[in-house]
């Protein structure tokens, strides 16, 4: 499994909204398919506000495609 | 059912006199060669081949007669009446191969040598995928289920619902050419010993704390253990040797791709984990022959540890550090948080056969039947649940020696046939296989055959238009459900269809009869994280209501 770019949106899916535990989670919509995304030094669950603020966002990402996540192995490039 | 079981000095007896005339016990040792090659360079491979061959040589000793096959070779291809496969990324002519495996020669054991990068799992379409990674992320599931059944090849779960065959994986790592990591297991397979079962025999449990009445649950329900079950938080990462050194270890807590960490939980929606069991953490600490069931998601998942700074996933870490398999989950897993369904029932049961004496990929492929005939038909999660399990480690390895006997298909030493029974919590070794091991082989088999024929399963796709409304589910569930929710309706087939041919009933009394089930993903709520609600209906009868969060 290597490393691959890819183009899409980042989109912010809130969850618990108006709880105390209300949270971001962060989503690299492509063409193809769709990925929860993360960054190898974020958080594995949780608010990663770096990501958070890319809500909307269109990007270029590096890193590994898995079954479920992308991780981005290089920081994101916005093309917005 | 037939059972044969011979006693030890018989069974030593009718392979000594009559060894020609009796079938063989059969290990298969399959890999890509050539990708095995260019991975690890010519030297790499033939060490590990040296490996194999060891292995094949301790096989002997315990009664199995072990074959290496390369499915890149037009040899051994032809041998069972196969093609030879260019790409170890081909999984349906894998699968291909090993169905002619099965056919010509019927191993009892088949072992996958590697991972993805030599030989591909399969990967299945997953039902619970709407499109939206937030409510399931896993577009597909990767699985080495259909390496166990006889089905003929396909990407639906429900195809693979009559598990007839002992398999199991060594994996190697993605990215990473060193051959040291198929050489450890593979000299761990060959020395491996058995342990006359302790009454109770020590369990390490984990668990994370927001679902602690369900693993208290799962590990009350296996028999004649002990042990306390580990709540995150507080406790671990560090954990003592000695906590470690039990035999079984029972992890039920979060875990995530490209991640070596297992997470607990101190409240369903508190997301600042802690951390319950590192990868980093458990080189020296795990005792040779441990066997952990691991419900966290991506449990056993193949992933590079390139990705995490060059450290292998917990899974892959346990096998590098002594276990001798660990049976998890390659995607996102699913269970309550106080009760038992889907990765709780096939982890538990998987240990009930461990420690009922049953070789680990024996206890694979049972756990598999028995979570199939535990369940009156297969909702989606059900088959996210059956495809998602696999087994790492050498399938013919049998941990546990019941009883606290002599193992009863073991050979007895010429010199002292009439020794007394090792004691209770003490290692031997492996017991020698017998014709019983084909006996049962047989009985699997036919169960497996009418699973797949009897068992009713849901579609992988659902309908286009839901059959729940949302008034109907928040009914059900007791709270209030936005109508931001897809309830997605899956209608099923199978098992209830051959029912009405055989008694003579046509399509329309089968339609009748097929139960439906509906699927929502749910908000957070202020007790429960976000959630999938499965709602299970047969016609004529009440609903019933499953609430599972991903682990």
């Amino acid at each position: 499994m290597n490393t691959q770019t890819v183009r899409g949106t980042v989109r912010i899916k809130q969850v618990a909204r108006g709880s105390k535990a209300e949270q971001s989670t962060a989503v690299l919509i492509t063409p193809e398919r769709s990925w929860l995304l993360r960054r190898s030094e974020g958080p594995s669950f949780g608010v990663d506000p770096e990501l958070a603020a890319l809500d909307g966002h269109e990007v270029t990402a590096t890193g590994y495609a898995g079954t479920g996540v992308f991780l981005l192995s290089e920081p994101v490039t916005d093309v917005t | 059912m037939i059972k044969l079981q011979f006693p030890g000095v018989v069974a030593h007896a009718l392979r000594t006199f009559w060894g020609p005339i009796l079938p063989s016990v059969i290990k298969v040792v399959l890999t890509h060669r050539g990708a095995a090659k260019a991975k690890y360079g010519a030297g790499g491979w033939a060490k590990i081949r040296q490996a194999v061959t060891q292995l094949a040589k301790a096989d002997k000793s315990r009664g199995i007669t072990t074959r290496f096959f390369a499915v890149d070779s037009a040899s051994d291809a032809t041998r069972v009446g196969a093609t030879k496969i260019d790409s170890p990324g081909d999984s349906a002519a894998i699968k291909a191969t090993i169905d002619h495996i099965y056919s010509a020669w019927s191993p009892a054991y088949l072992v996958l040598l590697g991972g993805p990068e030599l030989l591909s799992p399969v990967t299945l379409s997953n039902p619970l995928w709407t499109g939206n990674p937030d409510d399931d992320p896993d577009q597909f599931v990767p699985s080495d289920l259909p390496y166990a059944c006889d089905a003929p090849f396909s990407s639906s779960p429900a195809d693979y619902r009559g598990a007839t065959r002992v398999v199991g994986r060594i994996p190697d790592l993605i990215g990473l050419a060193d051959p040291a990591v198929l050489l450890t297991q593979l000299a761990a397979a060959t020395v491996a010993d058995a342990l006359i079962r302790p009454h109770p025999a020590p369990v390490f449990a984990v668990t994370a704390k927001v679902w602690r009445g369900s693993t208290q649950l799962s590990v009350g329900k296996l028999p004649d253990v002990s042990g306390a079950v580990h709540i995150s938080p507080t406790e671990g990462p560090v954990w003592t040797k000695s906590a470690l050194a039990a035999p079984l270890h029972f992890i039920n807590c979060h875990g995530s791709e490209f991640d070596p960490i297992w997470y607990g939980q101190l409240s369903p929606n508190n997301w600042d984990l802690p951390h319950a069991v590192e990868a980093a953490r458990l080189p020296g600490m795990v005792a040779p022959g441990t066997v952990v069931a691991a419900e966290c998601c991506y449990g056993t998942a193949h992933w590079p540890p390139a990705a995490a700074n060059g450290q292998a996933s917990v899974g892959l870490s346990y096998l590098l550090a002594g276990a001798t398999g660990v049976f998890g989950a390659s995607t996102v897993a699913y269970g309550p948080p106080s009760a038992n369904e889907y990765a709780d029932v096939l982890c538990r049961l998987f240990l009930e056969e461990v420690l009922g004496g049953a070789s680990l990929g024996r206890a694979a492929l049972s756990a598999r039947q028995r979570f199939v005939q535990g369940q009156t038909y297969l909702d989606p999660t059900d088959l996210k649940t059956l495809g998602q399990f696999d087994l790492l480690g050498d399938p013919s390895l049998q941990p546990f020696v019941a009883n606290g006997a002599a193992p009863h298909n073991a050979v007895p030493p010429a010199a002292s046939p009439r020794r007394a029974a090792p004691k209770a919590g003490r290692r031997i070794p492996q017991p020698t296989v017998s014709a019983a091991v084909l006996a049962r082989r047989t009985t699997l088999s036919a169960l497996g055959d009418a699973l797949a024929r009897s068992t009713t399963a849901s579609n992988d796709t659902a309908r286009n238009r839901s059959g729940l409304t949302h008034a109907r589910l928040a009914d059900l569930l007791g709270e209030y459900i936005p109508e931001s929710v897809r309830i997605r309706t899956f209608d099923s087939a199978g098992g209830i269809d051959t029912a009405a041919r055989a008694a003579g009933a046509g399509a329309a009394l089968a339609k009748g009869l097929r139960p439906t089930t509906h699927v929502a993903f749910v908000p957070a709520t202020r007790g429960r994280p976000k959630a999938v609600v499965v709602v299970r209906e047969h016609p004529g009868g009440e609903p019933t209501v499953r609430v599972a969060v991903p682990r």
